[in-house]
């Protein structure tokens, strides 16, 4: 069997030189929509790197377009942030989508049950048109 | 937690686990290693050890912590919310596991949990799972 040890971890290597971290992209798409662009995990750590960014960008009070075609993984903690991000904007008259994730993190999303809460949509096109709603 | 995604990063290729069923053993610890983060207070001098091997055609976890006993079999399934207004997050991390892996098992001796999680390595033609 191969051993992790966590909380108190000794004799690590180097780091992989292709571990994948995450990349968060802003994009306004128009006055009062904007698109978030991730790239890599969303996992706990990935998660820790877009948590701030990401509620500052919900903080600024436009529609939402969460690009999730780059994101290859998704850890329920980042479901969550999504899910409370989605929260605050409908409450201020806004909405949260989002775009093409890959089938893998789309099957996650299913599992938990958040697609109802968090719209899945193919293109900007599609996205516009529910915006505009 | 980055370096638990590490080590699984080295073991997938060390060990020649298939891609769904690496995806499914990532968010299988994810899910288990951040739960036990949040709720068990873990000192100074103890540890969460995790373990990973195949047993044949299945890939074997196993995580042990020193925390309160908790069985996650006997946790509640979350109820999909109907709205965002009633959507309270929380629950997922153990649903995903009982989604993801094939088999669970949980036991506990000499004071520690012990979290048993396989997958089987033919699970992408076994499941619906893209």
């Amino acid at each position: 069997m191969n051993a992790f040890t966590g909380i108190q971890l000794v004799g690590f290597g180097p780091f992989l030189e292709d571990a994948i971290t995450m990349d968060m992209q802003i994009i306004a798409i128009s006055q009062d929509t904007v698109k978030v662009a991730l790239t890599g995990r969303l996992d706990v750590e990935g998660s820790g790197i877009i948590d701030l960014p990401f509620n500052t960008v919900v903080g600024s009070n436009r529609n939402i377009l969460v690009d999730l075609s780059a994101v290859t993984f998704v850890a329920s903690i980042a479901i969550r942030t999504l899910v409370l991000g989605a929260k605050t904007l409908e409450r201020r008259g806004k909405k949260l989508l989002l775009l093409n994730p890959q089938p893998k993190v789309e099957y996650v999303l299913k599992m938990i049950g958040v697609t109802d809460l968090l719209p899945i949509v193919r293109d900007e096109n599609e996205a516009v048109a529910v915006f505009s709603s | 937690m980055g370096r638990l995604a590490e080590w699984l990063d080295r073991q997938e290729f060390r060990l020649g686990i298939p891609t769904n069923v690496a995806f499914a053993l990532r968010q299988c610890l994810e899910e288990a290693v951040v739960n036990l983060i949040d709720y068990t207070p873990v000192t100074e001098g103890e540890d969460i050890a995790v373990e990973l091997g195949w047993q044949g055609d299945l890939l074997v976890a196993t995580v042990e912590d020193p925390g309160p006993p908790f069985d996650l079999l006997s946790a509640p399934v979350p109820i999909p919310a109907i709205s965002l207004e009633l959507a309270v997050p929380g629950g997922w991390g153990i649903h995903l596991i009982r989604c993801f892996a094939d088999q669970i098992g949980y036991e506990t001796a000499g004071g520690r949990n012990r979290l048993t999680l396989g997958f089987s390595r033919f699970k992408a033609a076994a499941e619906d799972f893209p």
